[in-house]
C-alpha cells in the first residue's frame, strides 16, 4: 500500500494561503485600490484643489496658498459658514424631537392613524428634496401660492415669505424628520421592553420610565442620528439654494456652487476653501461624538422583543394625531397637490384653464426624454453598482483575515466627511486629473460614476447589517456539506445576502434619480438629469413646467415604489415573512467613526 | 402583611385563552412557585400581579389593597405596587453601572443620597458584587448580571417579590448556588415571593407551595414533598418526573389500599398512595423508574409475587445505575436498578419480571381527556411571535 503516501497535504491546498492568514488576496487588493481610488482620492483632490491656481489637469497651474487665505479672510465665507451653522443645527433639533416623538408615539402608543407614519415617511424620503424646496416655493410665492392665498384668505395678511430663514429650516424639518424618524424606528423597537418594565416595577412612573431608562438607553442612536442629520444639513444645497439665495442668505454649500458655476472667472481655490471647511465641521463632529459616547457599548441595544402593551395615554394619543396629520399635510399633500395644480396651470398662478398643454410641451422638448432616458440609466446603474460595491465592501471587512479587510470600509466612512457639493467638487478635482477620466468630463458616465461613489455609503450602510447576521456556520455547513467554496459563496452566502441587496439596489436607485448635488456640477447641457431639468425650468421661470417635468418623475418613482410593494406582497405570500420593508431602514444608521 | 391574592382572573390574547377562572393565594412570608410548561400561563399570571399585564376579568390583592379589578375599574400601574422583579433577561439598563442600576428604586422612592448609599452597599455585599459598584454592566458575566437583578428588585425592600425564570439562561451548576442564594434572598427579606419556573427540579428545592399549572388551570397545589410523591394527575406526574404511567383498571379496594390491573390484566399492583376508586374505575398507575425492581426468572414464565413478566427491550448505562426498558403487562416501563445489583446481568432480549413494591407506585387521574387545551398552546407562541414583529 505505498499509494498512500503519495500526497497526505493534498486537501489542504496552498498551506499558510488555505485560511487567507495575512497574505491578501489579489481580489481584495483590486478593492483596496478601487477604494482608495474612488473614494479617498476625491477628498485628497479637494484639498489639492484648494491651494492650487487652476483646476487641476486645466492649464497651467501653480501652488499657491492666496485662493485659500483669501477665502478665508473674506467676511462672507464666515457668514455663509454661521448661517450653515445655524441652518443645519435648529432644523436638527427640531427634526430630532419630532422623529423622537413621532417614534415613540408609533411603537409605543394606541395613537390613532399612527399605522401611516412609516409609510408616509418612506415616500417622503423616497421623494428628492429638490421637490420639497421646489414646491413649498411655489406654495409660498407671493401672491399665488396655495399656501400664501389660503392664509391671505383667511387672515387678510401674508406673513409667511417662504423665502426666508424660517422657509429654509421648515422645509428642511419636513424631510429631515422623516428620514430621522425612519433611522431611529429601528432602535425604538429593538430596545428591549422589559427595560422600560423594570423601571415601572421598581416604583417608577411611565413619564419616569421613558427619561430615565428609555431615552438614554437609546441616547447613542438618537445622537447618532442627530450627528449624520448635521452633517447631511451642512451640506444641504437644494433648500438654500431655492429658498435662501433669492433672500440673500448664503450657506457653505450655496457659496460653494456660487464660486464655482456663477461667477467669472470661478473662483476654484475658493470653492474647495469653502468646502475643506465643511470638511473640517463634519470631522470636529465625529470627534465630539466619538468623545461624547466614549466605549460605551450599547448602541444595539437588543433584546428578544416580547409582546407588549401599548400604552394607553388617554386623550393625549389625539394630541399625536394632530401631530401626524398637520404633518402629514405639510409635508405631503401640500406640495404634493400643489405640484399637480402647478403642473395644470397655464401659467403659474393662474388658476383657470387647467389643462394638460405642461405635459404635452414638456414631452415635446427635445431635452425632456433625453433627460429621463439619463436618470433612468443613472437610478439603474449607479444603484446597482453602488450596491454591489457595498455588499462587496462589507463580505471583505468581515469574512477576509487579511489585515487589509478593513481599509475599503474605512474609505468609505471618509466619504461621510464630504456631504453633497464637496463631494461634487473633489469628483471634479479627482476625474480631471486622471488624463483617462478627463475624456468623460461632460459625459452622462462621469455623472454615472459620481452617483455610484456618492451612494455607495447609503448602500453600505443598507447591507452591512444584514451580512453581518449571516452566521458563517451556514457556509461551513454547505462546506462539510461537499460544496465547493465558490459554490458555498454563490448558492447560500450571495443567495441569502440578495434581499438585502435589492433593497440597497432600490433605495440608491431613489436616491441617484432625485440627486441634484452632484449633476449641477458635473452635467453638461446635453446630457442633463430630471431634477436638473426641473430646476433648469424653475430658474429661467417656467415653473408650470418644472412642475410637469418633476411630476412625471413622481410618478415614475410612485409606479416603482407600488410595484415593489406588490412584488413583495406576492413574495411574501409565496414564502412567508422573509425581509420586512427596507430592513436597512429600521437599524440604526451606522455613523461616521462608529463602525459595527 | 403582604399576602398575594388571585381570584378568577382571566385573560386572553386574541381569541386565545391563557388565563381561565384563575385563583391562588400567597401566605405573608411564603415562595410559591408556579410550575408549568411553556405557554400555560405561569408567566402571564406572574406578569398580572406585577401589573405589566392587565387581566379582562378577576381580581388581584396585594396585602389588604385591591391593586386590580377590571370590573370595578381599578387597576395601579406597577409602579405603585411595591413590588421588586426578577426578569429572565435581568433587564439591567445598559446605560448605567451596577450601583446605579441597584440605586434606581430608591432615587424613584425619593431616599436621600446617604441612605441610599448605604442600602445599596448593603444589598451588594449581600449579594457578593460590593466590589462590582461602579462596573458598567454590560461587563458582567450571567452569573453576576442575576446578582445585580437580584439586588436591584430587593433594595428597596418591597412587599412582594417577583421572579420569572430567573435561572434559564445559566448553566447547570451556577444554577444550584443561585437557587440557595434566592432562597436565603428570600428569608432574609421576610417578605412573600412568587417564581416562575418550568423546571421540576428547581421548583421542588427551592419553593414552601408548587402551583403546577396547565393551558391557564391550576393542576395541583402542594408542597414540594406532596407533589413529589403524590401527583394527583397524569400530567403532574409526567411533569414532575414519573417516567411510568401505565393505565389500569382498579380491580380492589379494601382497608386504604387498593389494588389495579393493567391493560393486558397483569397484576394485580397493590399500593395505598393516591386516589380511591371503586373497582372497575380506570386510572393511571405512575411508578418512578427508580422505585421499581426487575430479575430475571429462573424458568420461563416465573415470576415472584406481584410481579409482572416481560421482555428487555434495551438497556442503558446512566451512571451508577442501569436503565432498562421493558416490555410488560402490555405496556413500556423503565426500570432503574442499581448497577451492581441483581439486574445488571440482564441483557437486551432477555426475559425479565418487574415488581412494583407495595406502595412504590401512585394511583393518579387520568386527565388525557383534557388534552385539548394542550393543543392551543403553540397557538399561544404563534401569537406572540406575530406580536413581537
Amino acid at each position: 500500500m505505498s499509494t498512500v503516501t503519495t500526497d497526505v497535504r493534498a486537501p489542504v491546498g496552498r498551506p499558510g494561503v488555505a485560511r487567507g492568514q495575512r497574505r491578501p488576496s489579489p481580489g481584495l487588493i483590486l478593492l483596496c485600490l478601487l477604494s482608495l481610488g474612488l473614494f479617498v482620492w476625491p477628498v485628497v483632490m479637494l484639498a489639492y484643489g484648494a491651494f492650487r491656481t487652476a483646476p487641476p489637469g486645466f492649464g497651467h497651474a501653480s501652488w499657491s496658498a492666496s485662493g485659500f487665505t483669501a477665502a478665508l479672510s473674506s467676511g462672507a465665507v464666515w457668514h455663509a459658514f454661521a448661517n450653515s451653522l445655524i441652518l443645519s443645527g435648529s432644523t436638527v433639533l427640531i427634526s430630532t424631537a419630532l422623529a423622537v416623538y413621532l417614534a415613540w408615539t408609533v411603537t409605543r402608543t394606541a395613537t390613532p392613524l399612527r399605522r401611516i407614519v412609516t409609510p408616509m415617511a418612506v415616500l417622503i424620503f423616497a421623494i428628492p428634496p429638490l421637490f420639497f424646496a421646489l414646491s413649498w416655493a411655489m406654495l409660498g410665492e407671493q401672491p399665488v401660492g396655495l399656501v400664501d392665498k389660503a392664509l391671505h384668505a383667511m387672515f387678510g395678511v401674508t406673513p409667511l415669505n417662504i423665502q426666508s430663514w424660517f422657509g429654509m429650516i421648515g422645509v428642511s424639518v419636513l424631510g429631515a424628520t422623516a428620514a430621522e424618524y425612519l433611522l431611529l424606528l429601528g432602535p425604538f423597537l429593538a430596545l428591549d421592553p422589559s427595560f422600560e418594565e423594570a423601571s415601572l416595577v421598581c416604583g417608577a412612573s411611565r413619564l419616569r420610565s421613558f427619561f430615565l431608562i428609555e431615552l438614554p438607553a437609546l441616547a447613542p442612536s438618537v445622537l447618532g442620528v442627530m450627528i449624520l442629520g448635521f452633517v447631511l444639513g451642512m451640506g444641504l444645497l437644494t433648500v438654500p439654494l431655492l429658498l435662501g439665495e433669492p433672500a440673500g442668505i448664503y450657506v457653505l454649500p450655496t457659496a460653494i456652487y456660487r464660486d464655482y458655476q456663477a461667477v467669472t472667472p470661478p473662483d476654484y481655490a475658493g470653492a474647495s476653501t469653502l468646502a475643506l471647511l465643511l470638511v473640517a465641521m463634519v470631522l470636529i463632529l465625529v470627534a465630539l461624538q466619538t468623545r461624547l459616547l466614549g466605549r460605551r457599548s450599547f448602541t444595539t441595544v437588543t433584546g428578544k422583543s416580547s409582546r407588549r402593551e401599548r400604552l394607553d395615554i388617554g386623550g393625549w394619543k389625539w394630541l399625536g394625531t394632530a401631530v401626524i396629520v398637520i404633518y402629514g399635510l405639510l409635508a405631503l399633500v401640500l406640495p404634493l397637490g400643489q405640484f399637480v395644480l402647478g403642473s395644470l396651470e397655464s401659467y403659474f398662478g393662474v388658476y383657470s384653464h387647467l389643462s394638460l398643454n405642461n405635459y404635452s410641451t414638456v414631452l415635446h422638448a427635445p431635452g425632456t426624454s433625453q433627460a429621463f432616458d439619463t436618470t433612468l440609466l443613472v437610478a439603474v446603474v449607479a444603484g446597482f453598482g453602488a450596491s454591489a460595491l457595498g455588499v462587496w465592501v462589507a463580505l471583505t471587512a468581515q469574512r477576509s483575515t487579511s489585515r487589509l479587510r478593513r481599509l475599503p470600509d474605512l474609505s468609505i466612512w471618509v466619504l461621510w466627511a464630504v456631504p453633497g457639493i464637496t463631494l461634487s467638487l473633489g469628483l471634479i478635482w479627482a476625474y480631471l486629473s486622471v488624463p483617462g477620466l478627463r475624456s468623460l468630463y461632460a459625459t452622462q458616465w462621469i455623472v454615472l460614476l459620481a452617483l455610484i461613489v456618492g451612494t455607495t455609503p447609503i448602500a453600505s450602510r443598507a447591507v452591512t447589517g444584514p451580512i453581518g447576521q449571516i452566521s458563517r456556520d451556514l457556509e461551513g455547513a454547505a462546506r462539510t456539506a461537499g460544496a465547493s467554496g465558490f459554490r458555498a459563496t454563490a448558492g447560500i452566502l450571495l443567495r441569502l445576502i440578495l434581499p438585502s441587496f435589492v433593497v440597497a439596489w432600490f433605495i440608491t436607485g431613489i436616491v441617484s434619480s432625485g440627486n441634484l448635488d452632484i449633476p449641477i456640477l458635473l452635467a453638461s447641457p446635453n446630457n442633463q438629469t430630471v431634477p436638473l431639468l426641473a430646476y433648469n425650468q424653475f430658474n429661467d421661470g417656467s415653473l408650470a413646467q418644472a412642475a410637469a417635468t418633476f411630476c412625471l418623475l413622481i410618478g415614475i418613482v410612485a409606479a416603482v415604489l407600488v410595484l415593489a410593494a406588490a412584488m413583495r406582497f406576492v413574495l411574501r405570500l409565496r414564502a412567508a415573512g422573509r425581509s420586512p420593508v427596507l430592513p436597512a431602514l429600521r437599524r440604526p444608521a451606522g455613523l461616521p467613526g462608529r463602525s459595527r | 402583611m403582604s399576602a398575594v391574592e388571585l381570584v378568577g382572573l382571566r385573560k386572553s390574547y386574541a381569541d386565545v385563552t391563557v388565563l381561565d377562572d384563575f385563583s391562588l393565594r400567597a401566605n405573608q412570608g411564603e415562595l410559591v412557585t408556579l410550575l408549568g410548561p411553556s405557554g400555560c400561563g405561569k408567566t402571564t399570571t406572574l406578569r398580572c400581579i406585577a401589573g405589566l399585564e392587565r387581566a379582562e376579568r378577576g381580581e388581584i390583592r396585594i396585602g389588604e389593597r385591591l391593586v386590580a379589578c377590571p370590573e370595578r375599574r381599578v387597576f395601579l400601574p406597577p409602579n405603585r405596587r411595591d413590588i421588586g422583579m426578577v426578569f429572565q433577561s435581568y433587564a439591567l439598563w445598559p446605560h448605567m453601572t451596577v450601583f446605579g442600576n441597584v440605586a434606581y428604586p430608591l432615587r424613584v422612592r425619593r431616599r436621600d443620597r446617604r441612605e441610599r448609599q448605604r442600602a445599596v452597599m448593603e444589598i451588594l455585599a449581600m449579594v457578593g458584587m460590593d466590589s462590582y459598584a461602579h462596573r458598567p454592566v454590560t461587563e458582567l458575566s450571567g452569573g453576576q448580571q442575576q446578582r445585580v437583578a437580584l439586588a436591584r428588585a430587593m433594595v428597596a425592600r418591597p412587599a412582594v417579590l417577583l421572579f420569572d425564570e430567573p435561572l434559564s439562561n445559566l448553566d447547570a451548576k451556577l444554577r444550584r448556588s443561585m437557587r440557595r442564594e434566592i432562597r436565603d434572598a428570600h428569608d432574609r427579606s421576610g417578605g412573600t415571593s412568587i417564581y416562575v419556573t418550568h423546571d421540576q427540579e428547581e421548583a421542588i428545592t427551592l419553593s414552601d407551595r408548587v402551583v403546577v399549572i396547565r393551558g391557564g388551570k391550576i393542576q395541583q397545589v402542594g408542597t414540594p414533598k406532596e407533589i413529589y410523591t403524590k401527583p394527583a394527575t397524569r400530567f403532574v406526574a409526567d411533569f414532575i418526573g414519573f417516567e411510568n404511567l401505565l393505565t389500569a383498571t382498579v380491580s380492589e379496594a379494601r382497608d386504604g389500599s387498593t389494588a389495579v390491573k393493567l391493560m393486558s390484566g397483569a397484576g394485580p399492583v397493590w399500593t395505598s398512595k393516591g386516589i380511591t376508586r371503586a373497582p372497575g374505575t380506570a386510572v393511571v398507575l405512575a411508578a418512578r423508574a427508580d422505585e421499581l425492581e426487575i430479575g430475571s426468572p429462573r424458568s420461563p414464565g416465573e415470576a415472584p409475587a406481584a410481579a409482572i413478566p416481560g421482555v428487555i427491550r434495551s438497556r442503558t448505562y446512566t451512571g451508577g445505575r442501569v436503565e432498562y426498558l421493558v416490555e410488560a403487562g402490555g405496556a413500556r416501563v423503565v426500570v432503574r436498578a442499581p448497577e451492581a445489583g441483581a439486574g445488571s446481568l440482564l441483557e437486551a432480549g432477555r426475559d425479565a419480571w418487574v415488581r412494583f413494591p407495595v406502595d412504590a407506585a401512585v394511583l393518579v387521574e387520568d386527565d388525557n381527556a383534557e388534552r385539548a387545551p394542550q393543543a392551543a398552546e403553540p397557538a399561544i407562541e404563534s401569537v406572540r411571535l406575530q406580536g413581537a414583529t
